[in-house]
């Protein structure tokens, strides 16, 4: 073999780009199979692609496995931040869910029905936060005025 | 014996009362021997146009259109009872018959709104002088021999506190009170949960449901939508804590379907719904007293 046999770096290039560009025509042709697929499995069962993407959402097998708290542990916690809030207000909640770690804060957020997406600490504290925030304003009684004693005249 | 009667009502508008009194005396009366009887209380007329309105012509469906236009020549709508009934001394002879109820099916029967209930809210201020008004009303019904005995006699209320409200509170057996899974609609509960009792005082508070529609699910309820049963749930207690009333957050939830929104106009509950109006339903007869 000699020096003339092996492709010169531009030959390379260009065998590398041909190659490249094959490979992205299988992926395209493997896409539009996929989604083939998917939507025969959709006319069969309309719910079964919510309930595949649940199951393997990342952060479902990343973020929320790491903790163990269970579903009631969680809503014991929401319920203590809830009292918290009334008692010593925003910023002790604040505190107490920094001291959570982000596994926990997913599990308590997917729990409260606040979708999580890619789970950032901030953004996931700010949906609880405002969970908590709602509770605390749903149970607080509203200054209702009362009727005035006896009733007004009646209309001619 | 005496029907009984509920009240579905709601401060917050858009909850559902319509749909749900309307699917409530659908199923009973499809499924059951019960004879129901419905009565549109609103001034909007909700339940009249969407049990009434032919939608592919726009116009009143031919039988209720012929009927209600001789019912309210003759003098014989709600509004003409309640008119009557305001008068000073007057007797209130208004007679009640078929010319005064319409028959959507032989077990489902309805009392429509007219649109003066609207001057009515503006021209009477005597609220102690309407609030005997449905129960007098219902009296005649039930001793009428020319109709026949209701098992159940179901209010659609409006999204504020009439007069007409306030008189079939007064009476009635049970507040259902719809609510949905979103902030605003779970707020409305304190608020009328709150205003109920001092509003209708002295009467004696009716037992009051409170339960979830327009649920979102996947399959079971979303965890967003189990957030605010929680969270009205809560307020129920509180309320029959700090306010001694009855009230009960309901087991029972009635799930979110486009189809559902149509079910009066369609002439009926769609099949897959009529279980959970049913479930529904047990669970407000047995909390009746």
């Amino acid at each position: 073999m000699t020096e003339r046999d092996f492709r010169t770096p531009s030959e390379e290039l260009e065998r590398l780009q041909e190659e490249i560009a094959e490979t992205k025509d299988v992926l395209r042709e493997m896409l539009a199979r996929l989604s083939q697929i998917e939507r025969h499995a959709s006319r069969l069962s309309p719910g079964w692609k919510r309930a595949a993407q649940s199951t393997n959402h990342p952060t479902s097998e990343i973020a929320g496995a790491d903790s163990s708290m269970s579903r009631s542990q969680a809503l014991q916690v929401f319920d203590g931040l809830v009292d918290s809030w009334r008692q010593r207000g925003y910023e002790a909640v604040q505190g107490q869910l920094a001291k959570l770690q982000l596994p926990e804060l997913v599990v308590l957020a997917r729990e409260l029905g606040v979708p999580v997406g890619k789970p950032s600490r901030k953004g996931v504290t700010h949906k609880i936060l405002g969970r908590v925030k709602e509770s605390v304003l749903l149970s607080r009684n509203v200054n209702v005025t009362p009727p005035s004693h006896g009733t007004a005249h009646k209309a001619d | 014996m005496n029907p009984k009667t509920i009240a579905t009502i709601n401060f917050k508008g858009g909850v559902g009362k319509t749909t749900v009194t309307w699917c409530l005396g659908d199923v009973i009366s499809s499924f059951s021997d019960a004879k129901v009887l419905l009565f549109d209380l609103d001034a909007q007329m909700s339940l009249t146009q969407a049990i009434a309105l032919n939608e592919e012509t726009g116009t009143l469906h031919d039988k209720f259109g012929k009927w209600y236009e001789l019912a309210t020549g003759r003098q014989k709508t709600i509004f003409h009872a309640l008119d009557q009934f305001t008068r000073p001394d007057a007797h209130f002879d208004f007679a009640v018959g078929f010319d005064f109820i319409y028959q959507i099916t032989d077990s489902l029967h309805f009392i429509p709104s007219v649109e003066d209930l609207y001057w009515t809210e503006l021209e009477v201020f005597d609220r102690e002088g309407v609030k005997e008004f449905i129960r007098r009303l219902l009296a005649k019904i039930t001793n009428s021999p020319k109709l026949p005995k209701y098992d159940y006699v179901l209010f659609d209320c409006p999204p504020s506190f009439t007069l007409l409200s306030y008189s079939v509170l007064s009476c009635c057996d049970l507040v259902l009170i719809p609510v949905n899974p979103d902030f605003f609609a779970s707020k409305g509960t304190n608020l009328i949960l709150n205003s109920l009792k001092m509003r209708i005082e002295p009467f004696p508070i009716p037992r009051i449901g409170v339960f979830m529609n327009k649920t979102k699910t996947k399959g079971p309820p979303t965890k967003e939508s189990t957030f605010y049963m929680r969270e009205v749930s809560r307020v129920c207690e509180q309320a029959a804590k700090q306010q001694s009333i009855d009230t009960r957050f309901f087991d029972s939830w009635i799930p979110d379907r486009v189809g559902l929104k149509r079910a009066i106009t369609t002439g009926g509950v769609p099949p897959d719904l009529v279980e959970p109006f049913k479930r529904l339903w047990s669970e407000a007869v047995a909390y009746l007293p």
